[in-house]
């Protein structure tokens, strides 16, 4: 029973939302682990998988991703190809390319690394920025 | 009691519980966005302006200090800067000091901030600045983050994004010092 009123609970957050929502109505802002969901890195069959789910109206800047190995030393991944993205206009920045909704890279690489530094860094449209992230990994190898 | 009394009432408390509990839970999740409330009393804080010289908040105690967190890469905030320029131009005689904080390296504010004509302090500083953000109450890790502080050092209010000019004017007015500073 006690399961059955959790799952009542949330079983309507749209509502629970309308009523808490801030008194403004002012968008919401996500806290940039919301925002920018990197998922586990995974190695199977000499490819390496890199996802990151992008929240509604959110975007990363494609020339501010960057992918290092950190273990082991001296393994070189080369140059990770990245999808063209799309093309977005700053006021500030000029004509930039961004992924919006999924960043999905696979990179061929003949050996896993273990641990790989990941930056990305984006905003949310026309409202926050959020500062360069960091994010060290270890990747899941699949044999 | 009868026993099948005891178990509806059993079963009316665990849905009551379940129920304050995910509330309790959604309000939790929730709160990061309720951040334009005010938050008591302002901490220190001390951050190395452009020349490298520690600068304290309280240095500008007794005046209303409008706290704009920003950085050189994010547009929202460079979108903001003029409008903030114009409210110390307008407002800085009755007592507002804004005051910049960059999340940023020091060499692109020192060149950035004359090339969009700040003229109020500019402090700046990388995982300084997100201790001070966090110390004044951010929870998101998002810019621009602004907070206004009144003349008794009290947080009056916290944004994250820009500011409306009548939203802003509106604050400013209502909590300006009334000896002007």
């Amino acid at each position: 029973m006690l399961a059955a009123s959790l799952m009542l609970t949330a079983a309507c957050p749209a509502d629970a939302g309308s009523l808490l929502k801030p008194r403004d109505s002012a968008p919401a802002i996500l806290p940039v682990n919301d925002a920018f969901q990197l998922q586990p890195v995974l190695w199977r069959d000499g490819k390496l998988d890199i996802s990151l789910d992008i929240a509604p109206g959110c975007y990363l800047y494609r020339d501010k991703i960057q992918v290092e190995v950190l273990e082991p030393t001296g393994l070189k991944l080369g140059r990770v190809a990245l999808p063209p993205g799309e093309l977005h206009q700053d006021e500030h920045f000029g004509v930039v390319r961004v992924f919006r909704q999924q960043l999905a890279v696979q990179h061929r690489v003949d050996h896993p690394p273990q641990r790989l530094r990941i930056r990305y860094q984006g905003c949310a449209e026309g409202l926050v920025c959020y500062p360069p992230q960091v994010r060290e990994v270890t990747v899941e190898s699949l044999r | 009691m009868s026993s099948s009394k005891k178990q509806i009432l059993a079963v009316a408390a665990l849905c009551f519980a379940a129920a304050g509990v995910g509330f309790g839970a959604y309000r939790y999740l929730a709160q990061p966005h309720s951040i334009d409330e005010p938050g008591g009393m302002a901490p220190e804080i001390t951050l190395n302006d452009l020349t490298g010289t520690p600068r304290q908040l309280s240095e500008w105690r007794g005046k209303l200090i409008l706290v704009n967190f920003w950085a050189t890469w994010c547009a929202p905030c460079l979108h903001e800067i003029p409008m903030l320029m114009d409210m110390q131009q307008q407002y800085g005689g009755r007592g507002l000091q804004v005051v910049g904080a960059a999340m940023d390296e020091v060499e692109a504010v020192r060149i950035g901030a004359p090339r969009l004509g700040i003229q109020y302090p500019v402090l700046v500083g990388d995982s300084e600045i997100i201790n001070a953000m966090q110390a004044l109450g951010d929870q998101l890790g998002a810019l621009p983050y602004s907070v206004l502080i009144n003349a008794n050092g009290m947080i009056v209010s916290r944004k994250h994004g820009e500011f409306e000019r009548d939203e802003l004017i509106q604050l400013i007015e209502q909590n300006l010092p009334t000896t002007g500073g």
